[in-house]
């Protein structure tokens, strides 16, 4: 795997870090109590239970492609569902850390996507 | 020099047909030949989605939904909308790679990923709501219908397409 590759795992730790403080710390209210209900309760559990198999496949040297493409999707909806369904562009936010890490949601997507073709390509070369 | 390959032979196939030109009498003979349980999938996801975003489109969405659950809040509306919107999407994204036969298994896994996420976000807010409420014949419905339509998901992304 490329230095790139890790260079995006470790922007995605640390932005799941970010989130899973921001999310612990945060009083929203109105709408914004019902998207942090949505995130905590739906989001951040799927994500993280995305993350648990990720870790029990490279624990057990299974291939992590189809998973990483999964969670690649999963994460393209959720941005889609943010900017065009819930339109998170037009809450305000509380903290300045929620509004840094609702406009990196794109970028989260396009990590995960990146590492997600780096690891189909590196399981196709290894033949795995 | 790295040996490992950007696209696969099966892939640059998929690729080469993707720029051919398919008369609509192979691709319906294509689906023709598919099994009984893909046909049904593939026509009531069709069904489902169209007549589900008709009713919405003409605001007689609350006659489906179950009695407990009242979208006079813009904002369930917005999100049923948009949610609708990127199934139908979705959908013609599905139509187009089955044409094209080039990555029909990935479209039908976002229809799924997309329709399990909507399933459990608005489970969230329906559950209390539901567990609290009478149960009828168009609540059960209602559950049948969207389990179907995952049954129908997980068919098309299990199907050898």
């Amino acid at each position: 795997m490329s230095k790139f590759f890790f260079l995006n795992s470790a922007f995605l730790g640390l932005y799941l870090v970010a989130l899973l403080f921001a999310v612990s710390t945060a009083e929203p209210s109105g709408v914004m109590a019902t998207y942090v209900n949505q995130l905590s309760k739906v989001r951040l559990p799927l994500n993280l239970s995305l993350l648990l198999w990720l870790g029990g496949a490279v624990a057990m040297k299974k291939p992590i492609s189809t998973i990483l493409v999964i969670t690649a999707i999963f994460n393209w909806i959720l941005v889609i569902d943010d900017y065009f369904v819930v339109q998170i562009q037009n809450f305000t936010f509380e903290s300045t850390l929620g509004q840094v890490l609702a406009s990196l949601r794109p970028i989260v997507a396009a990590s995960v996507s990146l590492i997600a073709i780096e690891a189909r390509l590196h399981e196709r070369g290894s033949g795995s | 020099m790295t040996e490992r390959k950007l696209l696969t032979d099966a892939e640059l196939e998929a690729l080469h047909q993707a720029f051919a030109y398919h008369p609509i009498d192979e691709v319906w003979n294509r689906f023709k030949r598919h099994s009984l349980r893909f046909k049904a999938s593939y026509i009531f996801l069709h069904v489902y989605v169209v007549s589900y975003w008709l009713i919405h489109s003409i605001g007689l969405t609350q006659t489906l939904l179950p009695s407990s659950l009242s979208i006079t809040d813009p904002m369930v509306k917005q999100v049923m909308a948009g949610r609708l919107l990127v199934g139908l999407m979705i959908l013609t994204i599905m139509n187009l790679a089955f044409y094209l036969k080039i990555g029909f298994k990935t479209v039908s896994l976002a229809l799924l990923v997309s329709y399990t996420y909507a399933t459990l976000s608005m489970s969230l807010v329906l559950g209390p709501l539901m567990y609290a409420a009478d149960w009828g014949l168009k609540e059960f419905l209602w559950v049948g219908v969207r389990l179907a339509a995952l049954i129908a998901m997980w068919q098309l992304y299990r199907s050898d397409t």
